[in-house]
């Protein structure tokens, strides 16, 4: 079973001194104070040469990987880095929920400007805006609508009707076209022109079949419990998947994680390379 | 007809979609009950679920959307409605906005049928927003403290489906259904610290990889895709939307293999013709 | 688990010895060799392709945030941008993830810049389609569609919605070139794309562009770490098939090593 941690460094006097929850007045100039502040911050930086610039960018990746590689050697009892990984978990969502923001403007700009400049199929462009407003009314308006009102049964039909009536269905049609692409890339795809492809073919037929009633009903009649047993479709399928294919999914899996752990390791020690990497600050 | 053998290459994808939307359509309207054999992995998670210690309960992460429900749905009915016939408490969660509201209208559909009352044989937990494995970590130490209402806004404590339920040493089984790679924050933070049993339903095309946790013990079972919810639904002795569709997977099976067929004949035959006409020469 | 395991403890700090001083060997001036990977060296006859026919090209790199997996698709959308803005042509790049589009940008206007090609770059072409998997699917498919793009490349982690891009990206005619390390997609991408990188392929893309040491560098040591697991699970088979299945103790305490007495 786990091993309890203790509070994390400072946790219980940052806890109770700086990040309490603020009310009314203290709220709005600890806000404005942020937003100076950062302001400033930000002036400094950019005001800072270059490679001052880039050894701080280093020092600040170093230390926010540091402080996750720590967290993770450090055995649990006695961690006193575990308490902070759920408040900057908070922390990271709630910085990546700005980036919302940042979608939003771009799709207005590129389909705003298709409608302003009627380019070719600017009319798409309007619909992506009414559905846009739409769902938001329909959304914001089922959750706020003063409940035991003759709105409220409304505002639900409406909010049914886009998301019940309208997304659901949508979002499993997009989905269901795998079905008919998966069909035609088979037939384009499955050429015998080699024996590895061949081999691929037979394997393909076999679990094919054997994952359907129709193709296991071929090899019934082998007995269940009988030293052929293993040559009934699906008991063949079965081994196909968890043991062949189990084992190259094994090999690739392996192949990729060591590369993302090198990634990662470059990236951490700023060693990575590439446009955005050596960019000039 | 070595011309037409030879058009069999390149049958136009209009006639492919075609026959694709009449061998799923058809036995849909005349629906087949044929045999299912039931896989070792989908034994296994009706076993899990059926061995549920008394008055524990079950976690239902429903992380699947509007566009794998397809698959996904059929599979958390029949082992919801599994969870219903033998008593046992559930909790619908997920780290997924949408999974919550589309399995809470499933579980409403399969209480009707049995009786069974929501907040006293199941509760709705929603989505919890926030990093997965932060939610996870904190849900296993105090599941009241980290879910504080329903879906419906409900304080956790009302519901008697949740007495005696305080942390993840409470929870007997969590059952996993997913479209995307989720599974792994459950694997780390539950399964992987607490030893908490896990069981999954996924859809077909990510089963592969599956299978490799599965073979490690880290999975008690696995339902695959539609057919997963078929080989349940035998299990459980209901005649579902699993089996009612497996006719239509079958046929759409063997029209794929019977398309490989033809565009093999007509690549044999177009090299027959070129072998022909280059002897000639 | 929420904290390292014994064999954490040995292997990782092991594998990352082993990269970085690999990286400082390659730094040193050793040679390195990669093998030839199709797939990459097509990207830059495709692009070529695409401006004969005056048509664009599609960059798709995947479902995920930043990440690692989506940082190392965006070096490549940089090396595709350069050779694209040689030709002045375009490079429509569509996102899941909102927080991608400046650092796309960004590669971009600098792969334009560096050819001169400032005026060819448009920033309407990096944009936010959804951050829901089919909405994304359907909005590239009819991207792909009406600007009939003659190139696309798929590089990053994908989903279900692969299969979708890449057939649709066949119906119009499209050279496509797809890296990925998600290993199930890899059969989609196989069967409807022209090249198809996978699995550590996809991390040493960038090496085999730049051929810059710290990157070729890394590229072996990640060999080299592969050579390490090898063997632990070599040893490992080797002593199971010897003990046989009665040593549950052996089982038990290969579990205990891994998993540091979690579940």
């Amino acid at each position: 079973m786990e091993k309890v941690a203790p509070p994390a460094l400072f946790q219980n006097w940052l806890s109770s001194h700086i990040f309490t929850p603020l009310s009314g007045g203290t709220f709005y100039i600890a806000l404005v104070g942020s937003v100076i502040f950062w302001c400033l911050f930000l002036f400094i930086l950019q005001s800072l040469p270059s490679p001052i610039r880039r050894r701080l960018l280093v020092v600040t990746t170093f230390v926010a990987g540091l402080f996750y590689s720590v967290e993770f050697f450090w055995p649990a009892e006695g961690n006193r880095l575990t308490g902070y990984v759920e408040p900057l978990g908070v922390f990271l969502q709630i910085m990546g929920g700005f980036g919302l923001g940042i979608g939003i403007i771009s799709l207005c700009n590129v389909h705003g400007k298709a409608i302003f400049r009627r380019q070719p199929g600017y009319y798409n462009s309007i619909a992506f805006f009414l559905a846009f407003v739409l769902m938001i009314v329909a959304s914001f308006w089922q959750h706020y609508v003063k409940p035991d009102t003759s709105m409220e049964a409304v505002a639900k039909q409406f909010y049914s009707f886009m998301f019940d009536g309208l997304y659901v269905p949508l979002d499993s049609t997009v989905f269901s076209l795998l079905a008919f692409f998966i069909v035609s890339a088979a037939y384009r795809a499955f050429r015998i022109r080699s024996a590895e492809a061949s081999l691929m073919m037979i394997t393909a037929f076999i679990v094919m079949l054997g994952q359907v009633p129709i193709g296991m009903a071929l090899t019934n009649w082998i007995p269940a419990d009988g030293p052929l047993a293993g040559l009934r479709l699906e008991r063949l399928t079965n081994w196909i998947l968890t043991g062949l294919n189990a084992a190259a999914f094994r090999a690739i899996i392996f192949g990729a994680m060591v590369g993302y752990i090198a990634m990662s390791l470059r990236v951490w020690l700023s060693l990575e390379k590439g446009t955005y990497f050596e960019k000039e600050l | 007809m070595v011309d037409l053998l030879i058009r069999l290459q390149h049958i136009d994808r209009r006639i492919i979609y075609s026959l694709v939307i009449l061998s799923i359509g058809i036995p849909i309207l005349i629906p087949i009950d044929l045999p299912v054999f039931v896989s070792p992995e989908a034994k296994g998670l009706f076993e899990a679920v059926k061995t549920v210690p008394e008055g524990k309960l079950v976690i239902i992460a429903a992380d699947w959307q509007a566009g794998t429900q397809g698959e996904c749905g059929p599979q958390t009915r029949a082992v919801i409605r599994h969870l219903f016939q033998t008593g046992k408490r559930f909790a619908i969660f997920s780290i997924i906005p949408i999974g919550p509201e589309l399995a809470q209208k499933i579980a409403e559909e399969e209480s009707k049928g049995l009786g069974k009352k929501y907040g006293k044989d199941w509760v709705n937990w929603g989505f919890k927003a926030g990093s997965p494995l932060t939610t996870l970590t904190s849900l296993a130490k105090n599941i009241p403290g980290v879910v504080k209402t329903d879906i419906n806004g409900t304080p956790i404590e009302k519901l008697p489906a949740m007495k005696n339920v305080n942390d993840i040493s409470d929870v007997g089984l969590i059952a996993e259904f997913t479209g995307s790679g989720v599974f792994e924050y459950y694997l780390q933070r539950l399964q992987g610290v607490y030893g908490t049993p896990l069981v999954q339903g996924c859809t077909a095309v990510i089963a592969p990889e599956q299978y490799t946790y599965l073979q490690s013990g880290q999975l008690k079972g696995l339902l695959v895709g539609l057919r997963g919810a078929a080989e349940y639904e035998t299990l459980s002795h209901v005649m579902g939307e699993g089996r009612r569709a497996m006719t239509s997977q079958s046929l759409a099976h063997l029209l794929v293999m019977a398309l490989i067929v033809l565009g093999n004949i007509g690549l044999y035959a177009s090299r027959r013709r070129r072998g022909a006409s280059d002897g000639q020469r | 688990m929420e904290h390292a395991s014994p064999a954490a403890y040995v292997v990782l700090p092991l594998l990352s010895a082993i990269i970085v001083a690999l990286i400082f060997r390659a730094r040193a001036g050793a040679f390195i060799f990669i093998r030839k990977i199709p797939g990459i060296e097509a990207m830059e006859e495709a692009v070529g392709r695409a401006t004969e026919m005056g048509r664009p090209i599609l960059f798709s790199v995947g479902l995920g945030g930043i990440d690692i997996i989506t940082l190392q698709a965006i070096e490549v959308v940089g090396h595709v941008g350069r050779a694209a803005a040689r030709f002045r042509n375009r490079v429509i790049v569509p996102l899941v993830d909102p927080l991608a589009i400046p650092v796309v940008e960004e590669v971009l206007r600098e792969a334009y810049s560096s050819q001169g090609a400032q005026e060819a770059f448009r920033s309407e072409d990096v944009r936010f389609l959804s951050g829901e998997q089919f909405a994304y699917a359907a909005g590239v498919v009819g991207i792909m569609n009406r600007e009939q793009v003659a190139t696309s490349f798929y590089f990053g982690s994908f989903a279900a919605e692969a299969l979708i891009l890449a057939e649709t990206g066949q119906s119009v005619g499209a050279v496509q070139i797809a890296g990925t390390p998600s290993a199930l997609q890899v059969p989609f991408f196989i069967t409807t794309c022209d090249y198809t990188i996978i699995g550590e392929e996809y991390y040493a893309t960038t090496a085999y562009l730049g051929r810059d040491a710290t990157l070729m560098g890394s590229v072996v040591g990640q060999d080299f770490g592969k050579i390490l697991l090898f063997a632990v699970m070599l040893l490992g088979v080797l002593a199971a098939s010897v003990l046989g299945p009665e040593a549950q103790w052996f089982a038990e305490y290969v579990g205990l090593w891994a998993t540091g007495g979690g579940g």
